[in-house]
């Protein structure tokens, strides 16, 4: 298709990943599957596989970061059922690796929210995902992500014994 | 537009995620089936066989299984893995890793060839970069010569080769297709690894190291018009510096010019032949674009007391240059035509104060008595960051703008001179658009050639 050069943004959409905005994502989104309970191995394993799929995709990606931390989760939580089919009786006692001091305090908290809220609040705290990025990443309707991560703040607030209202 | 962030959740969450060791590269390889994995798998089967009334979530295990199982080795981070333009379906043909029979390549040179066959038609060749050495990683830089036709279908890279170290930084010279693909499009010259000039068939897939001095380092080949010869940069452990010129299978090597030769700021090379064969110019230090008769090294300047350095471009027909350069003192930046030593004066294709206008990148129009360029114009108004500008301009007459958004540059006439190919795009837009345009001579349209990232520079030929 011809444009004039005199349009603005005359250049048509296309649909790439690159390096740098690679880069740029995949810690953020190591971080966030360490957060949603991954363990470090399991969430670099998962970042990267999502990061090959990100460049073999041609669908359009418009936040790389909010994409590759939702197939980054889909990839570890696929991973982590082959592995309960391995140890069920792991599975059975509700874990697949010992205690990790670290989930002691707020990233141990997370870990007893709905899976809902989890997500929302790790794509907005730790991935750094706008309420709209967040909201097109898990594919819910902004409004939800609102009020989900209300209700998840006022719940690790109140169980880590937070004084200040925001 | 995280304002309603908890600051407090968001300093826990900093504190307890302080200590996590966030791994240094991401280099994409899948890996090796852990001891876990594999006996999931041997597991996943054998549930498969016996019917586990699991059956059910261990096929769908099973196939997840499958897709992220350890494969041969994929490529590095980069975007260009497999390029594969918008306008078409993915799939563009891979290099095949083995070179040719009679390559002279060891895979110590970190080079991978595709054959192209019989070339055909108009033909952009474009290097990219698609990955660059960073400091404390083992990762190289990693550049290929893709082949783009101009009339549609997909491109194919034909060349890869990677460069580590400095070489393969930010700071390396970039590869320039148009002095590297050979006139007449069937070879193409670079600089590999073992910092030797490598010469590659690119139709047979054949390729020859054609410097072998191991007490020399050989970068930066250009061609010289009739494909006979290779101009190069050829230096000694930082001394005995200087441009040497050789047959273009490697024999009778001499030096053309003494020293060091600066890079242009711009990027672009800053030496070059000019159309009889015979001439090397360059951008000398002390501000001449002079040139050297490579039969019995003599000099000449053809511009001096410039200020500034810029490539020029040669033609066949008078007036045979075009260069850009800034006047010392005038403080003036001129774009002009000229006949050297002609006695006859240049010929002012376009002029501006130097403290706000470059001029880059000159062009010869293939038959037409038209120059294309590019204008870098400092900001003086409201819109921050310069204003560049990609325009074609005839010898007596005004110029035309043909792109003026996206940064346009590395302008290449297409082999017909219909149009100016040239790479640019807006990489702060969502989806990015990035990579080979087409603009009309006549400044009607603008058409994507191929969108891709991190090319690097540009080269025409028709076949």
């Amino acid at each position: 298709m011809l444009r004039s050069v005199t349009e603005k943004g005359s250049f048509p959409a296309t649909v790439r990943v690159w390096e740098s905005e690679l880069q740029e994502a995949l810690p953020l989104v190591f971080r966030g599957l360490v957060a949603m309970g991954a363990r470090p191995d399991e969430a670099e394993d998962a970042a990267q596989e999502a990061a090959l799929r990100a460049l073999g995709s041609t669908r359009a990606i418009e936040r790389i970061d909010g994409w590759l931390f939702v197939v980054a989760l889909r990839v570890w939580r696929a991973r982590r059922m082959r592995e309960r089919l391995l140890r069920p009786l792991d599975w059975f006692r509700g874990s697949t690796a010992g205690p990790d001091p670290v989930r002691a305090t707020l990233l141990g908290e997370l870990a007893k929210l709905p899976e809902r809220q989890r997500q929302v609040m790790v794509a907005r705290y730790v991935v750094g995902l706008s309420q709209k990025e967040t909201a097109a990443a898990l594919g819910i309707a902004q409004g939800t992500v609102t009020a989900t991560q209300a209700q998840a703040t006022r719940k690790l607030r109140s169980r880590l014994g937070d004084d200040d209202e925001r | 537009m995280n304002d309603d962030l908890n600051h407090e959740l968001k300093a826990r969450f900093d504190r307890e995620l302080a200590g996590l060791r966030t791994p240094a590269t991401w280099s994409l390889r899948k890996r090796r089936s852990s001891p876990l994995r594999a006996a999931v798998t041997v597991a996943i089967v054998a549930a498969l066989l016996v019917g586990a009334t699991a059956g059910g979530l261990a096929l769908r295990a099973a196939r997840e299984s499958q897709s992220a199982a350890p494969s041969a080795p994929t490529p590095t981070i980069a975007p260009s893995a497999s390029p594969s333009p918008t306008r078409s379906a993915p799939g563009s043909p891979t290099p095949t890793p083995a070179p040719s029979p009679t390559s002279t390549l060891t895979p110590a040179e970190r080079v991978t060839i595709t054959a192209t066959g019989t070339l055909r038609g108009d033909v952009a060749w474009v290097v990219r970069r698609t990955s660059v050495a960073l400091p404390g990683s083992d990762r190289p830089g990693r550049y290929e010569l893709v082949l783009v036709p101009l009339a549609g279908g997909d491109p194919r890279v034909a060349v890869v080769w990677e460069l580590t170290g400095s070489r393969g930084g930010t700071a390396a010279p970039v590869p320039t297709a148009r002095q590297q693909v050979s006139p007449d499009g069937r070879r193409f010259a670079f600089a590999s690894e073992s910092h030797h000039i490598v010469v590659v068939d690119l139709e047979t897939g054949t390729a020859r190291q054609i410097t072998k001095d191991p007490d020399y380092f050989d970068d930066e080949p250009v061609w010289s018009e009739d494909g006979r010869k290779l101009a190069f940069r050829r230096a000694r452990g930082g001394s005995d510096g200087g441009i040497w010129t050789m047959n273009a299978d490697g024999t009778e090597p001499r030096r053309a010019i003494i020293g060091d030769p600066l890079r242009a700021s711009s990027g672009e090379p800053v030496f070059d032949w000019t159309p009889d064969g015979e001439v090397v110019c360059y951008w000398e230090l002390i501000d001449q674009y002079r040139c050297v008769h490579t039969a019995d090294a003599s000099l000449f300047t053809v511009v001096g007391n410039v200020n500034g350095q810029a490539p020029a471009d040669w033609r066949t027909r008078s007036p045979r240059l075009v260069s850009a350069s800034s006047q010392r003192g005038a403080g003036t930046a001129i774009l002009a035509a000229e006949e050297p030593r002609s006695g006859t004066p240049p010929r002012t294709i376009a002029t501006g104060p130097a403290s706000e206008v470059e001029y880059l990148s000159p062009r010869w129009h293939p038959t037409a008595d038209e120059v294309a360029y590019v204008e870098v114009r400092s900001s003086g108004g409201a819109r921050p960051g310069p204003s560049i500008r990609l325009n074609v301009a005839p010898l007596t007459g005004s110029p035309r703008p043909l792109m003026t958004q996206g940064a346009p540059r590395e302008p290449e006439w297409s082999p017909g001179g219909e149009e100016v190919l040239f790479l640019g795009g807006e990489s702060n837009t969502s989806p990015v658009n990035i990579g080979l345009f087409a603009a009309r001579s006549d400044g009607g349209t603008v058409r994507t050639v191929w969108l891709a990232s991190d090319l690097v520079s540009l080269a025409t030929r028709r076949y």
